[in-house]
């Protein structure tokens, strides 16, 4: 056996001892909740049934710390996978109100993580889709939010009635702005495009407006607002790139002839030519001489951040060559 | 020159590159002298270096003394990456070529051959130089828009989920998606490998805005102008146009993946009895990481990768599998266990059932047995496999000949070659070497 691997197998002896006696400390109710915590945090999962057993104990025991209790779940939710009984529990907990918030959230963590390993997971899916629909409205911000996302990645028409409720109408809005156009983009529908058309005009602050933007790349409609706010030399270089990387998408030709135009043009702002350039580049089709011609000229007049991002570009193009 | 060498036994022009396992070769005089000549490594750090065998199953050396006949008949020998067994530190390339074999007539010591190759190994994302880390990103963006990455987002969906995931498969499985993945990316730029994330640590070099990005306080990933990443499409079927979305919960700069409970001890302790000479663990027992770390990696940032069905749109998933393919490679090295015939190395042995219940969340359908094929890549539709698939086989290598083009579970596990050198897959990584002792 190499020295290696026996430095590495010794390591693991250590590691595994360590863990035992932090595992003592942690479950150890004379030490202080942050010692606890401490302990907690620095061991792995626990499976054995004894600590499982003690585990759930302390996730149930409505005396001890909330943290503690959400960091004991933390360590067994994995085990709780195999179990739909304690998957349905993991589920009623995270929109128990009564239940300390840590708690909740480590409930939600636990169903998030199961998803995506425990075979019971598929049978308990519609009540974990349930929970977090109530979770929509819940006086809790990270549970609000991750149910939302998760609820809008899964395409659920509640949520995205709700999201655009909310973009129509900001009273009832459940997210800010700029989440809401970027959890609809999980799904768009053709019926949510005049309603970015609209942010575009009319935005509550710019991040939405930029979001809309990007958004409007599947839009045929939107070709000319996304050529228009391009060319438009008072807008942000970086909201005129994004409008570049969907014209791309859905007009090719179009953009060659604008991003050319701009790369070509005196006054632009040459970080805006490298990106630019750096869309061209990696199009399909591209004509990586040039690409390389191009740059050579931004390059010369780039200054600070635009000659580094210039330069960088031009590396990538010489292997690109290369290979 | 009069001497030149085949590097894999073959012509391909893309056969230069090998790992830390030993890599077949053949030399052969081209001036129909004969000559002894010494073999010795060109290559210096911080490049990639190599070392000699005559047969396979020879402790490598430094150099290698061969005997060339006049004519053009073929002399055989072995090379691997060289890796220092004592220090535990690997030799790998960090450019294209930058390795080589130089060839020395051995009666006058002058040079009759240079070969360039390279040690492609995968690496930790963290230490990548630029040059690593921009051929890579130029290259899987380059996938990307060329509409080749879609395969892999629509391979990795809700609706096929329990065909690949809560199953004893999903570590084989996602080892042949990631050779999968990193192939189409040799076939646009071969000196690239698939780096991963460990997520046990902090990485401050990953998540910049020269690489994977950085999250603006709406969880939308930022990148430089100059970065090929601005130009990352996501193409998850119904989806708009946006950017990934993925908000650590986690200082990314100073701290490890926020959810992950087991580090890469407490992962390659996962299922271990007794210490020592005594330890003992299986296969069964170790898939437990599926959970945590791996799950728990997925869940400690929201957006994209933090979902099942879309986490392949973000780049980083591949990174995170990386990883987890690499705690699996890592504990079958230190556990031997890599022989396929064995049941601590993969517990399901024969082939699995053909008409199982295909209502059950898929725990013991077909697909897990180790000589069960694998979709997509066996075409196979209809219950109990997923119902749709890209309809493409596994791509070939440009000089291997595994997997085959419909793989099994099997050809997954001796991934170095360890137990069988023939089936080695062609990668490996930086920090899990090949037991020549």
């Amino acid at each position: 056996m190499s020295d290696y691997k026996k430095r590495a197998l010794e390591a693991l002896d250590a590691a595994e001892k360590e863990g035992g006696k932090q595992l003592e400390a942690a479950f150890d109710a004379s030490k202080s909740v942050n010692k606890r915590l401490a302990a907690f945090k620095s061991i792995g999962s626990i499976s054995d049934e004894v600590h499982l057993a003690r585990a759930l104990d302390l996730v149930d025991d409505a005396k001890a710390d909330g943290r503690l209790r959400a960091a004991a779940l933390d360590k067994i939710s994995h085990q709780l996978g195999k179990d739909e009984a304690r998957l349905e529990k993991l589920t009623r907990m995270m929109t128990d109100k009564t239940l300390p918030d840590p708690l909740r959230e480590a409930a939600l963590r636990g169903l998030q993580a199961n998803s995506f390993s425990a075979p019971t997971f598929l049978a308990n899916r519609p009540a974990y889709m349930g929970a977090l629909r109530a979770l929509v409205d819940d006086d809790n911000k990270a549970l609000r939010e991750s149910a939302i996302e998760y609820l809008a990645m899964n395409k659920d028409e509640y949520v995205q009635r709700r999201l655009v409720e909310g973009l129509e109408h900001p009273k009832k809005k459940i997210t800010a702005s700029e989440l809401a156009v970027q959890y609809l983009a999980y799904d768009l529908h053709a019926d949510h495009f005049p309603i970015l058309r609209k942010l575009v005009q009319n935005p509550p602050n710019k991040k939405t407006r930029m979001e809309a933007l990007r958004n409007l790349a599947a839009d045929s409609d939107s070709k000319e607002l996304l050529a228009k706010t391009l060319a438009d030399k008072k807008e942000d270089p970086e909201v005129r790139h994004l409008c570049a990387v969907a014209l791309q998408r859905m007009d090719p030709k179009g953009f060659d002839v604008a991003s050319n135009r701009i790369v070509r043009a005196k006054g632009e702002n040459s970080e805006l030519k490298v990106a630019l350039l750096n869309t061209k580049l990696h199009a399909p089709g591209a004509e990586v001489a040039e690409v390389a011609a191009e740059l050579e000229k931004v390059t010369k007049m780039a200054k600070g951040r635009a000659l580094k991002s210039s330069r960088r570009l031009s590396t990538l193009i010489s292997e690109r060559t290369k290979s | 020159m009069t001497a030149e060498i085949f590097v894999n036994f073959s012509q391909n022009p893309v056969r230069d590159y090998v790992t830390w396992s030993p890599t077949r070769c053949a030399i052969r005089s081209t001036d129909n002298v004969a000559r002894t000549v010494l073999l010795t490594n060109g290559g210096a750090a911080p490049g990639g270096e190599v070392v000699f065998l005559a047969a396979a199953s020879d402790v490598p050396s430094d150099t290698l003394r061969l005997d060339l006949p006049a004519g053009n008949a073929f002399v055989e020998f072995h090379i691997a990456g060289r890796f220092d067994d004592a220090a535990g530190v690997g030799f790998a390339s960090s450019t294209d070529r930058d390795a080589s074999i130089v060839v020395t007539d051995e009666a006058d010591g002058s040079i009759q051959a240079t070969q360039p190759l390279m040690v492609r190994v995968r690496k930790n994302a963290n230490t990548l130089t630029d040059e690593e880390r921009d051929r890579f990103l130029s290259a899987i963006v380059t996938l990307n828009q060329r509409g080749d990455f879609v395969d892999f987002q629509n391979i990795h969906t809700s609706d096929t989920s329990r065909e690949i995931h809560g199953r004893s498969c999903f570590l084989p499985w996602h080892r042949l998606y990631l050779l999968d993945l990193e192939r189409k990316l040799q076939a646009v730029d071969p000196s690239v490998s698939l780096p991963y994330w460990r997520f046990d640590e902090p990485a401050p070099n990953l998540f910049t805005r020269d690489f994977l990005g950085v999250a603006d306080a709406s969880g939308l990933v930022q990148f430089s102008s100059s970065n090929p990443m601005v130009n990352w499409r996501l193409t998850v079927f119904g989806e708009g146009s946006g950017r990934i979305r993925r908000l650590p919960q986690f200082d990314t700069a100073t701290e490890p993946a926020a959810q992950v409970q087991n580090d890469e001890a407490a992962t390659l302790n996962l299922g271990t009895t007794g210490v020592g000479n005594r330890a003992r663990t299986n296969f069964e027992n170790f898939e437990r990481m599926e959970g945590d770390p791996h799950g728990s990696a997925h869940i400690s940032f929201s957006g994209q990768v933090s979902e099942i069905g879309r986490a392949p749109a973000d780049p980083l998933f591949f990174m995170l599998h990386a990883n987890v393919d690499r705690l699996w490679a890592k504990w079958q090295w230190l556990r031997d266990r890599d022989d396929p015939s064995s049941s601590d190395s993969y517990y399901k042995q024969g082939t699995g059932p053909l008409n199982a219940d295909s209502s059950r969340a898929g725990v013991d359908r077909i697909g897990n047995y180790i000589d069960d094929t694998l979709w997509p890549w066996n075409g196979r539709l209809g219950d109990p496999r997923p119902r749709t698939a890209p309809g493409t086989y596994f791509p070939p290598s440009p000089f291997l000949s595994v997997p085959d083009r419909y793989p099994d579970i099997r050809s997954a596990i001796d991934f170095q070659g360890q137990v069988e050198l023939s089936r080695n897959l062609g990668f490996c990584y930086d920090d899990v070497p090949f037991d020549f002792a």
